[in-house]
């Protein structure tokens, strides 16, 4: 029997998609994935299936969210990490059990045993990744002889992209970023009644009054800027070599340069006419409108929507807690 | 060998220590926090005192010299990573359980802790634990207590995890299980006095800080019961799949009542020394008289150890509300139903 460790050389296979839910994440993973002919579908066995007529070697597969990531930070009892922030010498950061615990010995990953548990929770993610390879090999898809890239959307926990990139300091990284205004007007909108979030029971719906409206809005953006603290902490301790930083109104507004460059980075395919036919085959505009729209999933892909989604108010609230990190990303304050 | 899964591959080849004789030295604390558990740990685990402050979780007396049977684990916490708590009840079938990320997403395939691959991530996640466990035993004897020979029994406190005992039970089947019991309406009465503005969940920077009016404290009572009867539902779970020789259920007041006589039982259970002059020692050593005054009362995590104070600190209407939520289980446990002052 072979003991763990065996496992290391799939780490250079894996690139983890942090930064912040509503960033387009799940068309860029199917972007990098294509040409799987893709269909995400978390019900089936392996979380997305293909048509049967594929031949050609697949060499990127999606992993639409993994979220090994709330399991190497959770929240603290009874404070969900979405919602709690606490402050690390003067950065806000979101507060996770990990966090929380700092050097207590008994706790399970104290920092004090981190050459204990460090290796073994490593086995446990490769040793998980490592089984969708081979049982998608197993079902029958076409990939290359050496593990194919797997492309892990984690956007939402992002809360523990540090943790995570330092456990795996051989993987990718790609840091997406939205404009945070862009995201909470997309996340009021996923919340309201009707919206998709609210239609499957996680959304506030109605807000009681305005003061409860502004008092969530203020939450949320707190921990947006949690969220991008600790990706920004992971992404600068990660080598530059493996990372990448990509906005999404970059991505949106030119969307083949930016991929050719992201598919050539991770050793995919770039070829032109390849580029070409993965963004059309993926554009927001060859979504039937029935998918599409107000409080919907995929709802306009417009950057700037925030201008008329948010109050005056509600904008200056925005501009307080977000302000210094949207300009640090290049963003209009 | 490739990187992907094989056939020859085992999480547990290569450990320096029997995974199945370890697993079997374990103890684990589930139930609820403000039960006594604390007290029990340190009992079960004489002579350590649990100090989070120390490097190993624990000290001893200076100069001690007698082979130690148990150390402790004082908050593993590793229940909170194998199994995500989402800080909400759920109802399931008309009962309330912890929402937490495995049971919200277990369906989904892309999940790390998927049904779909369990088969994976079980062994995994038992062998990470195992091994966290393991370095205890070590580093305890690197820094020169004096373990028995072989390995010691380990006695994890993990009332905090409770949430997800019976996923914890079910990767450690050969392990034993305490199911800490105490009267519901007296956590809730304890956890109120540990939120209040001087209480020391607040002073952690995790409590409340008090309420701001009855409402919100009626609120508040209203979600700590459902807490408690979820957490009490996941441990019922977890103690009715395990072993009945390896499980046993402990009331907090009939181990406060008779101490000497509970804890004998349960020292023979686990396999630690028995004698009647230990028990005495230990018993008198870790007395709520014993702890100095100034670390115990109003505010402080050893308050009164006194059951059946919900009765004047609840009222009528949370009283109320508290037997409408917990009033099936706590019957179930043992406790009088009923108000005191409705």
């Amino acid at each position: 029997m072979s003991a763990p460790g065996d496992r290391g050389e799939l780490e250079p296979s894996l690139t983890w998609i942090y930064g912040s839910p509503r960033t387009g994440s799940t068309w860029l993973l199917e972007l990098l994935c294509h040409p799987l002919a893709l269909n995400l579908d978390p019900a089936s066995e392996l979380g997305f299936t293909w048509p049967d007529e594929l031949r050609e070697p697949v060499p990127a597969l999606p992993i639409d969210g993994l979220q090994i990531s709330a399991h190497l930070a959770p929240a603290v009892f009874g404070h969900p990490v979405e919602t709690d922030v606490m402050e690390e010498a003067g950065n806000l950061l979101p507060r996770t059990l990990n966090r929380q615990a700092g050097e207590r010995g008994t706790y399970a990953l104290s920092p004090r045993y981190a050459d204990v548990w460090r290796p073994a929770a490593r086995e446990l993610v490769l040793a998980r990744l490592g089984a969708v390879v081979s049982r998608t090999r197993a079902a029958g898809l076409p990939l290359p002889p050496e593990p194919p890239q797997l492309v892990i959307k984690e956007v939402d926990d992002s809360h523990a992209a540090d943790v995570v990139l330092d456990l795996f300091p051989r993987s990718r990284m790609i840091f997406l970023v939205r404009d945070g205004r862009d995201v909470l007007d997309s996340v009021l909108d996923a919340n309201r009644p009707g919206g998709w979030l609210a239609n499957v029971g996680w959304g506030t719906g109605e807000f009681a009054s305005a003061d409860a409206r502004m008092d969530w809005i203020a939450r949320h953006c707190g921990n947006w800027v949690a969220r991008m603290n600790a990706c920004s902490r992971a992404y600068e301790a990660h080598d530059p070599e493996l990372r990448r930083l990509v906005r999404y109104e970059d991505l949106r507004a030119e969307t083949e340069r930016h991929l050719a460059d992201l598919v050539a980075w991770l050793g995919l395919d770039a070829s032109p006419e390849r580029v070409q036919a993965v963004v059309e085959a993926h554009a927001f505009e060859a979504l039937p409108d029935f998918g599409k729209g107000p409080g919907m999933f995929r709802r306009q892909a417009k950057p700037g929507g925030w201008r008329e989604g948010l109050s005056d108010d509600e904008q200056r609230l925005a501009q307080d807690v977000m302000g210094a990190l949207l300009t640090r990303f290049g963003y209009d304050a | 060998m490739t990187p992907e899964a094989s056939s020859s591959y085992s999480p547990t080849a290569g450990l320096p220590f029997d995974d199945e004789d370890l697993e079997s030295k374990l103890v684990w604390i589930f139930g609820s926090p403000r039960t006594g558990s604390t007290w029990l740990l340190e009992m079960l685990c004489h002579p350590l005192e649990a100090k989070r402050s120390e490097p190993l979780g624990f000290s001893w007396p200076p100069g001690w010299e007698e082979p130690v049977p148990a150390l402790a684990v004082d908050e593993f916490l590793i229940s909170s990573h194998l199994a995500p708590h989402q800080g909400r009840v759920v109802d399931i079938l008309g009962a309330p359980f912890p929402a937490t990320l495995n049971g919200l997403f277990g369906r989904r395939s892309s999940y790390a802790f998927s049904n779909e691959f369990a088969d994976v991530w079980r062994p995994e996640a038992r062998r990470l634990t195992l091994v966290r466990l393991h370095a205890i035993v070590e580093r305890a004897r690197a820094a020169g207590l004096p373990v028995v020979d072989g390995l010691p029994v380990l006695v994890i406190k993990e009332v905090n995890g409770s949430h997800a005992a019976d996923l914890i039970m079910s990767l450690f089947p050969r392990s034993k299980m305490i199911f800490l019991l105490r009267d519901g309406r007296d956590i809730v009465d304890s956890l109120l006095d540990a939120n209040s503005p001087d209480g020391w969940l607040t002073r952690t920077g995790l409590g409340r800080g008090g309420f701001e009016s009855d409402a919100e404290r009626f609120e508040w009572v209203r979600e700590t019961c459902r807490n408690w009867t979820a957490r009490i539902n996941v441990c019922s779970r977890a103690y009715e799949s395990h072993d009945p020789e390896l499980r046993t259920r402990v009331r907090y007041e009939d181990l406060l009542a008779d101490t000497p006589a509970r804890l004998r039982d349960l020292a023979r259970w686990i396999g630690l020394p028995s004698e009647q002059s230990r028990i005495d020692e230990i018993v008198e050593a870790h007395s709520f008289e014993a702890v100095p005054e100034q670390r115990k009362g109003k505010g402080k995590r050893r308050r009164a150890a006194t059951p059946g104070h919900w009765r004047e600190s609840l009222t009528p209407d949370e009283q109320r509300l508290a037997q409408e939520i917990m009033g099936e289980r706590l019957t179930e446990l043992g406790y009088p139903a009923g108000t005191n002052r409705a």
